[in-house]
This record gives C-alpha cells, structure tokens and sequence, in this order.
C-alpha cells in the first residue's frame, strides 16, 4: 500500500524514502484506527450487557429504589410514580440508548444506597484502586523480567524448574487465600504493615504483592521463551562466538526481543490483575472500587456495579489497546496483522 | 539503525527495572504501622464494625448500636423501660395523655439546653418522617407544656408509650439545628445535636469518629474518643484485633471466627449478655404445599429447635421455644418438636412416605426450597441443619443463597422457607410493633406473604390492650398461633460477639436491650 491509494489527495511522494514514510503512516494510521475501532466495540458490547443486569435483576428497580428509602411494601402508586421518574416506562431500546448517551458522559446515575451520584462515588476510590494496580503492575514487571531471565540462562536446569513450579503455585493460589496468609503471618506474627490500608503509597506493599503474585505467572513464562529464543538467533549466537558473556547477551540480545510478547502478557495479565484487586481489597480493607463493587453487589446497588463494571472493562480495553499499539509500534509485522 | 534502537530499549528496559525496584524498595520502607499516640491520658476506643450506620438522622433510621445518640427512656436487662433523659418514668394521665418530665441539666453537645420546646420538635419530627416512629405510636402528639415536661397526646390507648420512647426512632437531638442543616449525614458532622457522651467528629463510608463531650450529663466520659472503622471481611475485623490496629472486632459471633479464638489468650470473644438477636424461620403460605395449613405446621413440629441453636451456632445460641426469650415476662412455651405428629399431618393431607422415605402427592415430591443470604454466615450450617432434619420425615430441601434484598421474598413462588435475622425485640424490649409490622397482612415488613384475618384480629387485639393482663393474654395467643398456624419459628436467639484484645479483655456490649456499643463508662479493662 503506499500513500497515493491510502489517500488520494494526498500530494505524491517525491522520493523513494519520502514513499516509505507516508506508507508507514498509512498503516500505522489504519492499524491504530483499526485496534480503537475493536475497543469501541467491546466497550458496547459490554455496556449491553452491563445494561441488561438492570433489566434481569430480580426487583424492579422502581421496588429497591424505594427499598433505599426505607420503603419496603410500596403501594401500586409509589411503585408507579417511581417507575415514571425512572423512565421504565419506556421502550427497552429508548431506555439502553438513554442509559448508553449517560454513561458515555460518566453519568450512571444515583446509588440507591448513598443517594450520591455513581461516578462521584467511584471517582472518590479510583486512585486508591489505581495506586494498587499500578504497583502490582510494577512488581509484576521487576518479578517477571528477573524470573524470566534467570530461567532462560538457567533453562531446563534446576533454577529453571523452580521458577516454573513457583510460577504455577503462584497463579493457581486464590487471592483470597493468599490475602488472609500475608495478614496472618506478615502483619500480624512479624508485626510488618497493616491490616487496614487507608489507600495510600504507604500501605500498598502487601496487598500489591498479593494482587501481583497471581498475576507473574504469563510474563514470567512469555519472557523466557522469547529470551531463549532470541539467544538462539544468529547474531546472539554470533555475539557468543565473539567471546561475549552469557547475561550479556541474554540482557544485550534477548530482552530488548522479548519486550513485545512481554507487553502482550502483561496486557492479558490485567485481566487477572482488575479481577484480582477486586478481590484483594476486600481482604485488606483498601478503599478502592473494587472492595466498593463487591459491598454494592451485595447491596444489589445495581448502578454502583453497572458503572463499577463498565469501569473495569474499560480498564481492560486500555490495558489492551495500549499493548497493541506498544507492540504495533515497536513491530511492524504486527500492524500489518488484521 | 537497529542496533541502536536494539540498545535504547535495552537501556529503557534497564532503567524502568531499577526505577521499579527502587519504587518498590522505597514502599516497603515506607509500609511498617506508625503507631498512633495516644491523645492525653484517656485511651481512645479502636472498633472495626461490620456495618457504619446507614444515616445520623433519626428520622432515616439510625442503627442504636453505635451509641452517637440517646432516648427518654431505656429498656433495662429485666426487659423494664426505666428513664433515661427523663427525670421520671412517663405519668399516664388519662388513657390517651402522658406526660414527660425532662432531666433537668442536660445539654445537647453544641452547648445547648435540652429544653421542652425541642424535645417536642424533634418527636414531632420523628412521627412525621419516620415509618418506625409512625407504628411505634401511631397518630401520637408531642407538646411542650412547661419548660421541662412535654405531653403526648395518643388517638388511642398506648400503654407502651414508655417503652417505645426507648426506640432509636425516637432519639432526642436539638431539632433546629438539624432542620437548619438537613437531613444528610455530612451536614451534621460535627453540629453536637445530641446529648450523648461521644459528639460525631467525621462520618464517610470507611467509617466513623467521635470525641468525648466532656460536659456530658452523667460525667465526663472515660475515653478520649470512639474511632469506628468499616470492615466488610470478617477475617480482616480478626486481623486488625490481633495486629493491635483495632481494640474490638464486631461481628464475631461468625462461626469461622468462634472457632479461630477458641482457646487463645492474645484475643478473646466476649458475648453479648442478652441474646438480642433472633434466627427465625418465615413460612410462605401461598405456594405449593405450603398452602396447606398442616404441611406448615408438621414441618415446624419435625425441627429440633434445641439441636439446631447448639450445634449450628458455635455456641452463640440459646434455643428457642418460642417468639420471646425465656427472660421476657410474657414468654410462653409454643413451640415444640414432634416427629410423629409432624408424620401424621403429612400423611393426613396426602403427602405419603415411597420406600426411600421421600414424600410425594399426585406424583409430586414433597420439596421445598429454602431461602438464604449470604450476609449472614450462620445461615449456611442452619440450613444445612434444617436439610437434615426435615429429611428425617421425606420433606427435601433445596438452599437456595443469595445476597440479601428484600425484593428476594417478593416472588412468592420461588421459596417455601426463609431464614431471617433481625433484633425484633431490641431496643425496646417488647415485640408488640414488631409483630404487626412483621406478620400483620399490609405490614411493612411482611415480607412472607401472610394475610390471616385472625392473626391480624390478634395482633389488633394486642395494640389496643389496655392492661398488662390482656397483653399477656393476646402475645400468648399469638405465640401459639403463628407457631400452630405454621407462620413463622423461632430457630435460636443468638448473642452479639466482640472479638476483643488483651486490654479490652471485659469489654461488654450491649448491656440490657439497647444494644448498645459503648457508654460513659466504657474503659479499658487494665
């Protein structure tokens, strides 16, 4: 494809170079466009289906916003007026689409615990979920590339072994179990951090270390196949042959090759990590959305987890998205992937 | 070219680790506790709660067990309402007029007198906004009719007026400041619009703090201040006992964490002294076999109600044998256990025993499926519990959990059976409200679908007594009824548990019906 066909008004290239460029723009363009359009698709995707949890939750929403309200046996007329304020009076269709331009703005409505709007309420615990993501996501990165690579000098040996054993213990052990452990004997027999978090840098070792831990196990294996693949390349090899030390080539060579496998991992790793802080919040009692989306669960404060949701799906999309474009970037063979 | 882009990720890669290990060095450092000072001499009280109050206005329904507000009358450990910011019990002057003498002295915590004017200002408040206040003393009037009397006006006789003034819905609080600054928490944080020995100092969502209000009527308070935090997971509530980050667990008479502190001297589980909270077990008449008086019936009567409250409950309950606890005056053995009876009425109505011992009409198994939630961990050892004992005579049971609404109960046709928690004789002591909100047809808390003309000429029979003797006489009948009538039964009455540290050794919740967290006087044991 070259710049002419992909945009016809465009002035013609003058020179050979001058072509390549605007056909890497092109596809880069297309590909960038392309991976956005995916997003946006999911994003809907999911926010029918998000949607659809109001309209299949038992109760009609009318019942528990007057149940809020300390209104347990409404009248036909409670119900009624209710409903119309609501708007559930409407045509399912005129109702999602409503629901869909609101939250497009950031607006699912009011919670029918505090009364407050969602989004103020979500936004109030969106740092402190962020704050454990992003460390978790930070442990992960520093265990992967040191457990990686050391399993791919070490590969088929002992060490190798280890890892790999320790990798599967990790990913297989719950979150909720693995909390409760690091509680029971981190804080409370070694006396080290904190039971309740409050949210902060201060307190986020222990509760990122347990998100992080189910977390290690895709990039970790991703970054030594692709370390070991890459010394086994020609120039690695030849790099050998010149005397070149083995952590040299494996640091030299092998991990700038496996950066992109590891972004893709850690992408599909922050599946793991939204569902995992959800969990590990509630442990630690850290006042993020996750431990806020499992009270309103329990609540059945449908709007709360609606938007709770959408939130993480959208976390997911971005985590997603970003690797794509990460990759895409630094591989032009992948952009060229449909 | 590619060698170079090759070595600036390479360096990049590099860089970010050493970046990350330093941000990770430097949190871990940063991680260990910092132990709070201590504020002066007096300590100040450390709770994890399991739930915050869901308002600070009495009028929305404030929860009694953090003790941020107070009440003209109390009900005592004997089940008596004795007065409270009254100076004396209420005088009944005539069948519908009382009057309330005002403890001279008081002050509301912004600075305040608690006078005539705004003790009747805020009940008026009460009976207009709130639905607990409305069936406590339907129709009821407060008037200032002296500087410290106020006088209640009632359209009909009530002769517990003293022990529903001792109700949360009727809390006293200074009334124009609460109308100045409306009803939302937020606003009266900080406002000192009650009387009671702690003041609110903040109120969010993760939870709550209070500090003494040292001019308060009985003395100055013992502690420095409440700090009450939410913790949703009841293992974590343990942790933060065992960590030294809170003095008291709530909660803890979960069964997991019964188990956890048995025989442990660093944390200890302390009981509630009287067993405010009951397990009862609702039966939906308008569906399936259930529709059959006497299938409900022999199904209450093939429970074992004394094995159910020892063995499910991990100790934390007493059985039942009625609506009421054993310690109330107007309790009355109604309930009993008769497998051969409960036999007989099955077969009686149809239902017939097959060589496997299950049960079946018209070709139709005997099953019924029994509602849960999951908010409360006792449930699933009960459930089971009921499972095996109704198994006994061919009645299957299907659990069926959910994480609690009320709207769970409005398909009548998706459960037969449903467990229930709740303090239906606290704080007041007396069930009488609660009966008719609970079982009454139109009751704002029947939930179980029961309408009966004659548990409702019962339960009227029983708001309009006009002596203690009569009142007796008709909480007897209804005892028996709704037992008979296969209504509801109580499964036990289980006690609040504090899972409490070393230094907190006695404390002790819940003195009499208040259910009360703490008082003036709470301290620290050493």
């Amino acid at each position: 494809m070259t710049a002419t066909t992909a945009n016809p008004s465009a002035p013609p290239a003058t020179s050979g170079w001058g072509r390549r460029a605007a056909a890497l723009r092109a596809s880069t363009t297309g590909f960038v466009l392309t991976r956005l359009g995916q997003g946006t698709l999911t994003l809907l995707a999911a926010s029918l289906v998000v949607w659809l949890l109001d309209v299949l939750a038992p109760g009609s929403p009318a019942q528990q916003v007057l149940s809020s309200e300390g209104i347990h046996n409404p009248s036909p007329a409670q119900l009624q007026e209710v409903s119309e304020q609501l708007g559930l009076d409407r045509p399912l269709i005129v109702r999602y689409l409503s629901w869909l331009g609101h939250a497009v703005r950031g607006d699912f409505g009011t919670s029918y615990i505090s009364g407050n709007p969602v989004r103020a309420e979500l936004g109030s615990r969106l740092g402190a979920t962020l704050i454990l993501a992003g460390a978790a996501l930070l442990i992960v990165i520093v265990v992967a590339v040191v457990l990686g690579l050391l399993a791919a000098a070490y590969a088929s040996h002992w060490p190798d072994v280890a890892i790999r054993t320790l990798t599967v213990v990790c990913a297989a052990t719950p979150a909720f179990i693995l909390g409760l452990l690091i509680l029971q004997v981190i804080v409370v027999k070694l006396g080290l951090g904190t039971v309740l978090a409050d949210g902060s840098i201060h307190d986020v070792l222990l509760p990122a270390l347990c998100v992080a831990t189910g977390s290690m196990a895709v990039p970790t294996r991703v970054l030594r196949a692709a370390v070991i693949a890459a010394v086994d390349e020609k120039y690695a090899v030849l790099a050998r042959a010149r005397g070149a030390r083995r952590l040299y080539v494996l640091i030299r060579h092998g991990l700038p090759n496996a950066a992109v496998p590891l972004v893709q991992a850690l992408a599909l790793s922050a599946a793991w990590m939204i569902a995992g802080t959800v969990v590990v919040e509630s442990v630690f009692n850290w006042p993020g959305v996750g431990s806020y989306l499992i009270t309103s669960l329990q609540q059945r404060d449908l709007p709360v987890v609606q938007g709770g949701t959408l939130l993480a799906t959208l976390g997911y999309v971005l985590a997603s998205l970003t690797a794509d474009l990460v990759s895409g970037l630094a591989d032009p063979r992948i952009r060229s992937t449909p | 070219m590619a060698g170079n882009s090759t070595g600036r990720r390479g360096r990049l890669f590099g860089a970010a680790a050493v970046a990350t290990a330093a941000g990770t060095l430097l949190a871990a450092c940063a991680t260990s506790t910092s132990a709070g000072a201590a504020s002066g001499a007096r300590p100040t009280l450390k709770i994890a709660a399991v739930f915050l109050p869901s308002s600070l206005d009495p009028a929305k329904g404030i929860d009694a067990v953090f003790s941020f507000a107070e009440t003209l009358t109390q009900t005592d450990d004997q089940g008596q309402a004795v007065p409270f910011l009254l100076a004396s019990a209420p005088q009944q002057k005539t069948a519908t007029k009382w009057l309330l003498t005002l403890r001279p002295g008081v002050t509301f915590q912004d600075g305040h007198a608690m006078t005539a004017q705004i003790v009747a200002a805020a009940m008026n408040r009460e009976m207009k906004l709130s639905t607990e206040a409305q069936s406590d003393l339907p129709g009821a009037l407060f008037t200032a009719s002296g500087a410290n009397q106020v006088t209640v006006t009632t359209p009909t006789q009530r002769n517990l007026l003293p022990y529903a003034l001792a109700d949360r819905a009727f809390a006293v609080y200074d009334e124009p400041v609460v109308a100045a600054a409306g009803s939302a928490s937020a606003a009266l944080v900080n406002k000192g619009v009650f009387t009671a020995p702690y003041a609110i100092t903040s109120f969010t969502e993760k939870g709550m703090a209070l500090t003494s209000y040292d001019k308060y009527w009985q003395g100055t308070p013992k502690l420095a201040g409440v700090q009450v935090t939410y913790v949703a997971n009841a293992q974590t509530r343990l942790a933060a006992v065992e960590s030294g980050q809170v003095d008291v667990a709530d909660g803890a008479n979960n069964p997991d964490i019964v188990e956890a502190v048995k025989g442990r001297s660093d944390v200890k589980l302390n009981l509630s002294d009287e067993p405010l909270l009951t397990l009862k077990l609702y039966f939906n008449p308008t569906t399936g076999p259930f529709t059959d008086t006497s299938v409900r019936h022999a199904v209450a009567l093939a429970l074992d109600y004394s094995s159910l409250a020892t063995q499910y409950t991990a100790g934390t309950g007493s059985p039942a044998d009625s609506l009421l606890p054993a310690s109330l005056a107007q309790h009355v053995t109604s309930q009993s256990t008769d497998t051969t009876q409960a036999a007989a009425l099955l077969d009686a109505a149809g239902w017939k025993a097959a060589a496997d011992g299950t049960r079946s009409k018209d070709g139709k198994q005997l099953a019924l499926n029994l509602l849960i939630y999951n908010e409360r961990p006792v449930f699933k050892p009960l459930s089971i519990g009921i499972k095996t004992q109704l198994a006994k005579i061919g009645v299957t049971v299907n659990i069926v959990a959910q994480p609690f609404s009320y709207t769970m109960y409005d398909n009548a046709s998706n459960w037969n059976l449903a467990l229930y928690n709740d303090y239906s004789i606290s704080p007041t002591g007396v069930p009488d409200s609660y009966m008719s909100t609970y079982l009454a047809a139109g009751g704002s808390g029947n939930h179980w679908h029961i309408s009966d003309p004659a548990l409702d000429a019962l339960l009227a029979s029983l708001n309009h007594a006009t002596s203690e003797a009569h009142r007796k006489t008709y909480l007897a009948q209804i005892q028996h009824y709704v037992f008979d009538h296969g209504y509801l039964a109580d499964v036990a009455f289980v006690r609040d548990g504090y899972a409490v540290n070393k230094q907190w050794s006695s404390f002790a919740a819940d003195a009499g019906f208040q259910q009360q967290e703490w008082t003036w006087q709470t301290a620290p044991s050493s």
